[in-house]
Formats: C-alpha cells, sequence, structure tokens
C-alpha cells in the first residue's frame, strides 16, 4: 500500500510539511489548503504530543464509499485515493466518514482537500528534518 | 504590497463596533510590520499621560509582512501597549498560531480600543467578529480558558487568554497561547484584563499571497540545510535555552540570591541541561520553524509528579531557581506551571520573590509582613504559596503583586538597592558585572530591564568582545538592537539569526520574496533606527529621559563576591559613558531627546 509513512513520536510540531504542501499546491500558505496537518495533543497526551494527519489511502476507503458525487476514486493500481475536483462540490460527505480526520473541506473553494502522495513525488517529506514522515516510493 | 494583508481590525469594545483600517504601502514601507509598525499606531493612538490601564490606551495584536508565509520562524506575533509595570512603551512576542490565522483571515493585525462594559471573549473567524459573553470564563485559568475554547469554538486556530492575575490586573500578568507560549513581560495580560477582555480567538480560511512562492521555499530549505551543519542549532534543538545556564555560570552571570552572587555551584547537574535529560519527553518547534528549541517535559515521580510542561526556559530556571537559591527542577517546573496558569510572568515573580527574600533575610520583612510564612532563600513551600496569592492579591502576595520597584517604595529603609529592575520591569537573568553590555542593554531598553533587545552575552561571553569593559559596547549595543529590531518587524523568531545563525542579509532576502520589492540591508537599518527613535519619542512623550535610563545601584557599585567576574562592577563613570555614546549614536540629546535634525533624516514627526 503506498501511503505516506507517519511515526508520530519523532514529530516536533513544526509544521514545515503543511507548509511546504500548501505552496506546492496552492502557491500559498493556507491552512485550508494543507494536506497533511499536525494534531497538537500535548498537554493532554504525552505519550504522543504531535499526530501528523493524513491520508492513509486506505484498501477499503469510507470517505470513498460516503462521496454521493462519485468525486473519490481509488486510482488503477489500487494504490491511491484521488478526487476528481470537477465532481466535488464540497458536501463534507467524506469528513465525516473518514475515521482518521485526514480529509478536510476548503471552505473557499468548497472542495475537498486530501493526499494523493503528489503523483508520485510527495514534496512534504522533503521538509520533514526528523524522519516523522516518509514517502512510499523509492527515493 | 504583497506579504500584507493590507488592513487591520478595529475592534471597539464598548461600542462592540468594529471597522477596518486601511494600511498603505508607503506607510509600510516605513515600518514594516510588528514592532515597527506597533511603534507608529501606538504614538498616533495612546494618549499622552493616561494610565496604562484606563479604557482609552490600545492594545495591539500585530504579525509582520512574513508572518503566514513559509519564511523560517514566522509564527510569532507581538503584543503594543502601554506597559502596567512602567508606564512606557511594550512590546511583548509571543508564538503560536496567533499570527498566521490573523493573516489567513485577512488582517494584518488587531487595533482593540475601549473597555467592554462585562467580561468578554472575541471570537473572529475571516471577516466576521463576535464579541462574545465570558462571564462563565472569568476566574478560569489561562488553561482551562483555552481548553474550553479548543472544545467549544474551535481547536486549532490562534488563542489568546488570560488567567486570574489578567483579570486582577497584576503588573506582570502575561497572556498565553498554545498553552505554552506567553506574551511575558511587561504587563500585557493586565491591560486585557482592564478592558474585560478574557480571550481572543481567531481562524482564517484565507492565505497569505507572496511574490515568490517558489523561492521562499528555497530558503526554507537553505535554513534547514544549515540547522543540519550548525553545532550551535543542533545544542539549540536538542537543550533548548536550558543550554545558556552554561554560559551564564561559567561566565559567572548567573541571578543568584537576588543577584548577590554571579554563580550557583549547587545548580550544576541539576537545573541545567543533565536536569532536562531525566524529564524531557519531546522537542517542540513552533510552526515554520526547523529548529524545535521547545522541550516538552513531565515529571515522573516526586510530590510534583504528573506536572507537565513545555519549558521551563533558561530564565525560568534561574529567576525561579538559582535567584530563590533553589536546585529542584521539580520546583521550577511545577512554579512554572503555576505561573502559566495563573498568567504571571515566570521573570517578574521571580524577582519579586528574590527581593522579597533578600528583604526577610536583611530583617526588613518579619513573619508578621508575610503573614506567618518563612521566606529565607530556597524555601519552596513559601514560594508557590506565594505565587497562588500574587495572582489573586491575597495578603502578603498583594504586595508582591506591584513588582519590584513599589515593594521597595512601600517597605522603604533603602531596599531599593535590592531591587531589580530598570524602568519597572525586573531584570532578566543575566547579572551584567559579567558582561558590562547587558548593563546598557538594560538601561535604554524602551520596556526596562529586557534581554530581548540585544543579547550581547553572544559577544561578550561566546564572540570574544572583552566582557570587563565599556569601552566599545554603546556602538555593539545599538547595532544589536537594529538587527533585532529589523526581525521583530518581520515578525520573526530572533533566535535564528544568532543560532542558525542566518545573516541578515537572508532576510532582506526573503522580505523582497514576499512583497517583490527590493529591500536591502541599508533600507531595513534605516527603519530600524527610524522605529527606535519613534519609540524615544513615545517614551519621552510619557516623561521618561536620562534619568530613568538606570541600572540598580548594586551593578553600578557592588563588586561580584564570587565566580570569574569577581570583583567586578560597572561603576558610574563607565556607565554614563555608555549612555552618552548610545545617545550621540542614535542622534539624541545627552538627556536622551531625539535631536530635531536626527528627526528630520528619519522622515519622523513629533
Amino acid at each position: 500500500m503506498k501511503r505516506i509513512q507517519v511515526s508520530p513520536r519523532k514529530c516536533v510540531g513544526c509544521e514545515l510539511c503543511g507548509i511546504a504542501c500548501s505552496v506546492t499546491r496552492g502557491g500559498e500558505v493556507r491552512e485550508t489548503g494543507m494536506r497533511i496537518r499536525i494534531k497538537r495533543q500535548f498537554p493532554e497526551r504525552a505519550d504522543r504530543p504531535f499526530q501528523p494527519a493524513v491520508c492513509r489511502q486506505c484498501e477499503k476507503p469510507k470517505c470513498v464509499e460516503a462521496c454521493p458525487k462519485g468525486a473519490l476514486l481509488m486510482d488503477l493500481q489500487g494504490e491511491i485515493v484521488r478526487l476528481d475536483e470537477k465532481l466535488c462540490d464540497g458536501c463534507g460527505a467524506c469528513v465525516e466518514a473518514c475515521p482518521f480526520e485526514a480529509i478536510w473541506i476548503d471552505p473557499q473553494r468548497r472542495m475537498a482537500v486530501k493526499c494523493d502522495l503528489c503523483r508520485g513525488n510527495p514534496e512534504c517529506v522533503r521538509y520533514c528534518q526528523f524522519g516523522a514522515i516518509e514517502s512510499p516510493f523509492a527515493p | 504590497m504583497l506579504g500584507y494583508a493590507g488592513k487591520l481590525l478595529v475592534i471597539d469594545l464598548a461600542a462592540r463596533k468594529t471597522e477596518a483600517r486601511e494600511c498603505r504601502p508607503d506607510f509600510l514601507r516605513n515600518c514594516l510590520g510588528g514592532r515597527g509598525l506597533g511603534a507608529e499606531l501606538l504614538y498616533e493612538l495612546c494618549p499622552p499621560g493616561v494610565d496604562p490601564l484606563d479604557p482609552s490606551v490600545p492594545f495591539l495584536v500585530l504579525t509582520g509582512p512574513v508572518s503566514g508565509t513559509p519564511f523560517p520562524g514566522s509564527s510569532k506575533h507581538v503584543v503594543v501597549t502601554k506597559s502596567p509595570a512602567t508606564g512606557g512603551w511594550l512590546d511583548s512576542y509571543s508564538s503560536g498560531h496567533m499570527a498566521p490565522h490573523l493573516k489567513y483571515a485577512g488582517w494584518d493585525g488587531l487595533v482593540i480600543l475601549g473597555k467592554s462594559e462585562r467580561p468578554c471573549y472575541l471570537r473572529i473567524e475571516d471577516q466576521k467578529v463576535e464579541f462574545c459573553d465570558a462571564d462563565f470564563l472569568w476566574g478560569k485559568d489561562a488553561f482551562e480558558t483555552e481548553r474550553w475554547l479548543r472544545e467549544n469554538i474551535s481547536s486549532h486556530g490562534g488563542k489568546m487568554t488570560i488567567g486570574p492575575a489578567g483579570e486582577n490586573q497584576i503588573r506582570y500578568a502575561c497572556i498565553n497561547s498554545d498553552f505554552f507560549r506567553q506574551t511575558g513581560r511587561g504587563g500585557a495580560g493586565a491591560v486585557m484584563g482592564s478592558k474585560n477582555l478574557k480571550a481572543i480567538a481567531v481562524n482564517g480560511s484565507g492565505g497569505v499571497r507572496t511574490a515568490d512562492p517558489q523561492g521562499l521555499l528555497e530558503m526554507l530549505r537553505e535554513a534547514m540545510q544549515t540547522v543540519q551543519r550548525s553545532p550551535g542549532a543542533q545544542n539549540m534543538s536538542r537543550l533548548g535555552t536550558f543550554m545558556v545556564v552554561d554560559v551564564t555560570q561559567t561566565a559567572g552571570m548567573l541571578p543568584t540570591l537576588n543577584f548577590q552572587r554571579g554563580t550557583f555551584p549547587r545548580g550544576v547537574g541539576r537545573i541545567d541541561k543533565e536536569g532536562l535529560e531525566k524529564i524531557k519527553i519531546s522537542d517542540q518547534a513552533c510552526a515554520s520553524c526547523p529548529m524545535p528549541c521547545g522541550k516538552l517535559v513531565e515529571l515522573a515521580a516526586g510530590r510534583f509528579a504528573g506536572s507537565r510542561l513545555e519549558g521551563p526556559e533558561y530564565e525560568t530556571l534561574c529567576l525561579l531557581g538559582s535567584n530563590l537559591g533553589i536546585d529542584d527542577l521539580s520546583f521550577i517546573v511545577k512554579a512554572n506551571l503555576l505561573c502559566d496558569r495563573l498568567g504571571l510572568d515566570t521573570m517578574s515573580m521571580g524577582n519579586a520573590l528574590g527581593f522579597a527574600m533578600e528583604c526577610f533575610e536583611r530583617g526588613f520583612l518579619t513573619r508578621e509582613d508575610t503573614g506567618g510564612l518563612d521566606l529565607r532563600f530556597g524555601n519552596q513551600e513559601s514560594a508557590l504559596e506565594l505565587i497562588e496569592k500574587t495572582a489573586r492579591r491575597e495578603g502578603f502576595g498583594s504586595l508582591l503583586a506591584l513588582g519590584v520597584a513599589e515593594m521597595a517604595r512601600r517597605i522603604g529603609r533603602g531596599t531599593e538597592d535590592y531591587a531589580m529592575h530598570v524602568k519597572g520591569l525586573e531584570l532578566p537573568a543575566y547579572d551584567p558585572r559579567g558582561a558590562f553590555g547587558a548593563a546598557l542593554t538594560f538601561a535604554v531598553n524602551p520596556r526596562g530591564g529586557c534581554h530581548r533587545r540585544a543579547w550581547p552575552p553572544a559577544k561578550e561571553i561566546l564572540g570574544g568582545v572583552p566582557p570587563y569593559t565599556v569601552e566599545g559596547k554603546a556602538e555593539m549595543i545599538r547595532g544589536m538592537f537594529n538587527d533585532r529590531c529589523i526581525l521583530h518587524s518581520l515578525i520573526v523568531c530572533d533566535f535564528h539569526a544568532g543560532l542558525i545563525p542566518l545573516r541578515m542579509e537572508y532576510y532582506a532576502r526573503g522580505l523582497t520574496r514576499v512583497t517583490g520589492e527590493e529591500f536591502n540591508l541599508d533600507r531595513l537599518r534605516w527603519i530600524a533606527e527610524r522605529t527606535e527613535t519613534r519609540i524615544r519619542l513615545f517614551n519621552c512623550r510619557e516623561g521618561f529621559g536620562r534619568k530613568d535610563d538606570r541600572v540598580p545601584r548594586r551593578i553600578l557599585e557592588e563588586p561580584l563576591p564570587d565566580g570569574p567576574a569577581r570583583g567586578q562592577r560597572i561603576g558610574r563613570e563607565g556607565f554614563e559613558r555608555m549612555l552618552d555614546e548610545y545617545y550621540a549614536l542614535r542622534g539624541w540629546d545627552p538627556q536622551g531627546s531625539p535631536r530635531e535634525e536626527t528627526l528630520e533624516r528619519l522622515h519622523l514627526v513629533r
């Protein structure tokens, strides 16, 4: 399965991954445009202060099931859940369905936002100095 | 100009009305943002001579052109207002998600005026502003308040909260953001309290457009690569400001027992990096920072078991540690946590306790005064009880709540000699007798006794500049002030320039890539010079002058009794010489008032 490999204990919460993602995909920093986001859990959780949230490209994706427009679908190799922006109307059914809180709605574009691994060359991982996120593809 | 939102959100708490105020490029070109923008706005908006807790005092929360961009260290915001600690200029910086979310929401900052009739909190979502009732939050501590906001308003976004100390308008009350980040110094939390403003929550759904976003990402990677190669940055990432304890201890300028001594041998291996190793659970970085200096700690055992904190930072390690004769890191964590929750500045609180302890040991205070508390140095129980009482102005705590300058006035009998402050702001954790530049830094800093606008140990302790002389220090401090002014106007974290290190040219290049306009270093230094003089004009208008650019007598006259700086003191003559030279370099007259030709050169109008 191809997905961003996450090691939460290595994350320090710098959010450079999300910043790079947002700029690469949308030309500017916008939290609402980030396809990877850091959940800050300290002080409640000392065992895992930071939890990077990013699409796990599930084998049986709940979001795909939930989408009433058919805008989310598994690609042909069965590896990456893709969003067809032309079909998405930002209804948010996918957000409710995702058990990992790893898909969001961009209120400005009225569109779902999710990781599609930058078509095989994920930009975010280049900005993690700590190995908290890693690419599933061979370098 | 790109990078900016181009407008400020003006909020009238009394009338519950808002309006947008445009910021034109020709205005921003001369002040940038942050400190520079605050200097212009405070000078314009603050009625001269009013009490800092008067409703007419503006409370500004500002960002800068690089806030909310990929620029490293750009998640800082600044509060600018009139200081309840000094009655003069106050700028106080913090981190978290306030700055980026203000920009995402489409604002360069907030201009908060007036006083709400009832306790309220502000909820800002993009262009929408709500004045919400906060009666039910009043009395809650800063963490409870933030937790409520996270659960009921938004789990992310920017937050600012005050605790009971801010509500009670303690002159060194702070504001919390993201639980553990504070606009610590000078009493910004008291100003919020005076306006009946318990909290601010900001969420923005937009973005920040820049001229060269790809170029900015390249610069970010450049900074990351430099961090990897830099021993200073690696140390900072591992140890945070814990590492400074070794620097000042070795230099003999670690304030101990209320600045009576300059070393604390008992603390070695306990309140320094070795102590940290035993309690650290993770490093933490602010958003956009490649150098995670924050330390998340947890006490696993002992009477404070379960305490979790980001920190303590160096200043707290000293001022609630060595300065009180306490070598127990668990206590420092606990006391820090208590201050954070109550909304008190750990630095001023530590000074107030240290001053009270010295007065107690010298017989100027007795158990009758302290409500029966034994206040000898090292007494942890008394210290914890007094922190709580200070925030609530209870019993003897109501005296500590006044800060050391006013405490000394009330106690009298010459105790002002033990009150370690400048202009009413308690000193940070550097004894200037171990490196003389700090004396000038503290004296001329417009917000009072503060180390954030220049950090001379970088040169005098670590950089080979002779520490025990006033020679050349005015020029050195002026240069440091100007560079920091640029960083604080952009606004970025000032740790990066010194520690990664990133050269000042890097910042000029970054600003050019953000705004699309050419900014070179000469231009930025001119803006800094202008801003420093603008702030000086503000303080002069409030009655400050050379007479207030003082450091405590102890620093000038009492030789340090211990450590490598043993026998050192600044001396009055040398101190006055530094002041003369500093004013001359700035184009201010011998009384410290800016000369007319200086104002002309800097395009400033009184």
